[in-house]
């Protein structure tokens, strides 16, 4: 319903760019983790920090719980509301604000689709380089609050390592510089802080990056392994050996299938149990050397047959294979759970059979599709929603993948974020002494505790969550009567927190 | 334990040794710590491990005693000039690697553990850290992380926040906490590493640190290019917009004597040898066209260059850093360092280098007496880096010229952030006391 902060809103932005009707608004429910879902009391679409920053100021000020969104792309519910949040899309600040090719940086507003910089600089040779598989849809903010990841992020590092400095609007809607350009700014290093708070502590405005020169040459090369163990071998030995590759990705027999049915056949032999993509790039003097060795390491590796791509077209089938691995899992099963797990790269075969046995438990078969290189898996578990029971049985198996990640010393998430979707796993990977810091650092920014408040860090106590739910419900009962299923939504968010929140054994020693 | 008033060192020593029984227990004068410190007596402790730490930490707080963490003391004459705080924590002794998995490329190490340790236990399993700071090898990891330093490497491999994946920190009031994780890959939670690189031990101790690796370079291959600093600054772009992969691109000052070569530039290759082969070639080609002269180093001849050029910048007692894009640097060098000239007493003694690629530069020095006297000699130097529209920051400098720069140069809203954060780890202000900026 209208009311008089929406009004103030559009104050702000104009009727244009204010949506606040719950049909206008549904899209926006949720984002590329859409097992939960809540309506935003309104959305907004700034054009400018100043925008921006007056929005933030105006429901910092009445206490309205809000949240910063790109494209929606995400896959852990970090841009999803629980519920009567206003939603500020940057989508609409999409421009390329300059760039500095002398001297390798861009800046570029936070609404930017990631592969959109890549192109607009590829005249010069240049290029972004963190590049998730969403990349062609996924825009730059979103990158800078999920710290995201890609698959080439074994040599060349994660967003982190290639935002230098940023404008940034605090939730209060005051705007500080962060970072520096070139080397380091004084003081804590709050735009690392700021990078991969997944919306909860500001929201960047203007992100400096660092481009990079596009390698000479690429060598590219699939390598069929009967045996999954050899497949990890030949990974370790690769990195042992002293060759950093640009990427080396694995995929098992299930994965193979799955993409094997999409647009993007490449005809995986139908026995074998793992398929190593590796990639290695530099000076063209040097690739085919380094290539020959990576080729003789799989062969030492009991490799059955391992090709280097003769054009740019296989190359481009095999990754594309590999990239749309999460979207061919439709050609198996109705429903799918992605997984986002870290082991060190050591520990490969060991978890792997882990896994297996909580497929076969859970009676759910699961896929793997990895970034072997930095050992972050993307485990996917099957399932049919239709099928009573099974989606909850796909969350279990789901959580203990995770669990058995952070028992081999790693984590839950390398590169998809907490969100919503992970929340509960946090509890077992940090200490409760971990966790409150982590709450007390966010107060520092968020005093209120109220932008993208519910994501990320667990809250204390689920008492507390569903207080907070409820007093939602009682200050803003004139919109959710508007939205017949809000209610409900609300309840299923509360619900939600309070599994969410239920006391987990902490592996913390 | 509520005391009436601070206790004074010698309690605090008898205290720490004989109730808390640790060993490595003493009183003495700040200055015999550093040379820029009071005379004033501090008490001096060297825990073993983190468990000392946490003991330490506790006494300190329950008696409202300030404690400066350090490790060798290498990058004491940093940050502004405070007080003598009442205990010095040094963490020299905790200089164990705890863990080194080679598979994995990655290392947990003590706080305590220097350079020249961390490198040699790393060399033996083919391995290194790719950082190379402008300090003396026996700086410590801890010291070093909490400086925030960087070196020529930073081109390619980036920076010790680039690097350091996970650390343990003792925090004030007695928790300890992980933060990161262990793995190269990780997003879960804030993260709360990069809070403490750079923080100078303001925010808490840090107890262990585990970071990434690379594997040995199969070969190394330094070009070295002198000439004028004009054309370097030409090359620099040539190789910039090339698609050469220099993993350090330094400009270094050689001498005001030879106006045709007084600057060298510096282009390291970690590739492996037929490409370092074709670099080089490249890099001499294009050197051709500019009239410059070209000198290549391999293997142990260019490591031994480039470990002379970072001795060389950390042995004055001050040093500039100045930041700012590559191409402004090379064009505003000459410049500043006519202006530096004039606060030296033997021009000769001035090393200078410019990143460029990471865009910074440095100037060590050491600064005339007349200089120290007469800071306002500083100014003309200010100007013409404002001029130019660089960032400087005064890495290290004596007493007088560090009191001179105290201003910090942080916006008011980025420094009540600041304070928030310091006010949640350390509400006392008892870690590194007045040794941060904005009065932290």
């Amino acid at each position: 319903m209208r009311d008089s902060h929406i009004d103030a809103l559009v104050e702000i932005v104009g009727e244009r760019r204010c949506l606040w009707q719950p049909n206008q608004v549904r899209a926006y429910a949720c984002d590329g983790y859409t097992a939960e879902s809540g309506l935003p009391r309104a959305v907004v679409f700034p054009e400018s920090t100043d925008e921006v920053a007056q929005i933030c100021r105006y429901l910092y000020e009445h206490e309205i719980p809000y949240l910063p969104r790109g494209a929606g792309t995400g896959l852990s519910g970090g841009a999803t509301p629980t519920g009567g949040q206003v939603v500020i899309n940057l989508a609409r600040m999409n421009r390329l604000l300059a760039v500095d090719f002398a001297n390798l940086r861009a800046i570029v507003q936070p609404g930017l689709v990631n592969l959109t910089l890549t192109r607009r600089i590829a005249h010069e040779d240049c290029y972004y380089a963190p590049d998730p598989s969403s990349q062609s849809v996924c825009t730059i903010g979103g990158n800078f609050a999920e710290n995201a990841g890609g698959s080439h992020c074994l040599k060349y590092g994660v967003t982190t390592n290639h935002i230098v400095a940023a404008k940034v609007v605090l939730p209060d809607g005051s705007v500080i510089d962060v970072g520096a350009p070139f080397g380091d700014a004084p003081g804590y290093d709050l735009l690392g802080l700021l990078v991969g708070s997944e919306g909860t502590l500001g929201i960047a405005t203007e992100i400096t990056v660092r481009i990079l020169k596009k390698p000479q040459s690429l060598r590219t090369a699939l390598a069929y392994f009967d045996r999954v163990a050899d497949a990890s071998d030949t990974v370790t030995d690769i990195i042992v050996a002293g060759i950093i590759p640009a990427a080396i990705e694995m995929m098992d027999q299930l994965a193979m299938q799955a993409v094997d049915k999409s647009n993007y056949h490449v005809g995986y032999p139908n026995d074998i149990e793992a398929v190593l993509l590796i990639e290695v790039d530099g000076l063209t003097a040097g690739v085919d050397d380094v290539m020959e060795r990576v080729v003789e390491l799989c062969r030492k590796h009991h490799v059955r047959e391992v090709r280097v791509a003769q054009s740019d077209g296989e190359r481009a089938l095999w990754w594309s294979s590999r990239k749309m691995a999460f979207g061919a899992m439709g050609r198996l099963s109705p429903d799918y759970i992605v997984q986002d797990g870290v082991i060190p790269r050591t520990r490969l075969t060991e978890v792997l059979q882990k896994i297996e046995g909580i497929s076969r438990r859970y009676g759910l078969r699961i896929a793997n599709v990895f970034h072997a290189g930095d050992g972050n898996l993307h485990p996917l578990v099957l399932y049919d929603s239709r099928v009573p029971g099974e989606a909850e049985r796909a969350v279990r198996a789901g959580s203990e993948v995770l669990r058995a990640c952070v028992d081999a010393g790693g984590s839950i998430t390398g590169e998809h974020g907490v969100g919503i979707e992970k929340i509960g796993e946090m509890a077992y990977m940090f200490s409760e002494d971990e966790l409150q810091v982590q709450r007390a650092v966010k107060a520092c920014f968020d005093g209120k505790g109220i932008v993208n408040a519910g994501k990320l860090i667990p809250l204390p106590g689920r008492c507390v969550e569903v207080k907070h739910a409820r007093e939602i419900i009682d200050d803003h009962w004139q919109i959710l009567n508007s939205f017949p299923d809000q209610a409900e939504v609300q309840v299923r968010a509360a619900r939600a927190e309070k599994t969410a929140a239920k006391p987990t054994t902490s592996v913390q020693g | 334990m509520p005391l009436q008033s601070k206790p004074q060192p010698a309690d605090t020593a008898e205290h720490l040794a004989n109730v808390i029984g640790l060993h490595h227990v003493r009183v003495v004068p700040a200055c015999t710590l550093h040379l820029h410190e009071s005379s004033r007596d501090v008490c001096l402790v060297e825990p073993l491990n983190e468990e000392e730490v946490l003991a330490v930490l506790a006494y300190a707080r329950d008696c409202g005693l300030s404690v400066l963490p350090y490790g060798a003391g290498r990058l004491l004459a940093y940050g502004p000039q405070a007080e003598a705080p009442d205990i010095w924590l040094s963490l020299r002794r905790m200089n164990h690697v705890v863990n080194l998995s080679q598979g994995d490329l990655i290392v947990s190490v003590e706080p305590g553990l220097t350079m020249a340790e961390l490198a040699s236990a790393l060399a033996a399993a083919g391995l290194m850290l790719p950082y190379d700071p402008p300090a003396p090898a026996d700086a410590t990891l801890g010291g070093l992380l909490s400086a925030g330093l960087s070196g020529p490497r930073r081109a390619l491999y980036g920076s010790l926040r680039d690097m350091a994946i996970s650390l343990r920190v003792a925090l004030l009031d007695g928790r300890v906490i992980r933060t990161g994780a262990k793995v190269v890959k990780n997003v879960a939670g804030y993260d709360m590493t990069k809070l403490f690189i750079g923080a100078w031990g303001t925010l808490g101790v840090i107890t262990e640190i585990t970071l990434k690796l690379r594997p040995l370079p199969m070969h190394r291959e330094t070009v070295l290019v002198g000439g004028p600093l004009d054309a370097l600054g030409q090359l620099r772009e040539r190789i910039v917009q090339s698609a050469l992969q220099p993993s350090r691109l330094e400009a270094v000052w050689q001498s005001a004597s030879d106006q045709t070569r007084n600057w060298i530039l510096a282009v390291d290759c970690d590739e492996h040898e037929r490409a370092a082969q074709a670099q080089t070639q490249i890099l001499e080609s294009m050197a051709r066209d500019l009239g410059l002269t070209v000198e290549t180093l391999e293997q142990h001849a260019a490591d031994t260059w480039w470990s002379e050029q970072r001795e060389s910048l950390s042995a004055n007692t001050a040093c500039i850093r100045l930041q700012g894009q590559p191409t402004k640097l090379f064009s505003a060098m000459a410049q500043v360092m006519e202006a530096v000239s004039l606060l030296v007493e033997n021009p000769h003694e001035i090393s200078a280098t410019i990143g460029g690629v990471t865009g910074v530069a440095r100037i060590a020095f050491d600064p005339a007496r007349a200089s120290l006297a007469d800071p306002s000699r500083w100014d003309q130097l200010r100007d013409v880096i404002s001029a130019s529209a660089l960032e400087m920051v005064m890495e290290r400098a004596p007493v007088a010229i560090r009191a001179q720069s105290a201003a910090s140069p942080l916006a008011p809203g980025v420094i009540a952030v600041m304070q928030r954060l310091k006010q949640t780890f350390d509400p006392e202000h008892l870690l590194s006391p007045g040794r941060f900026l904005g009065g932290i």
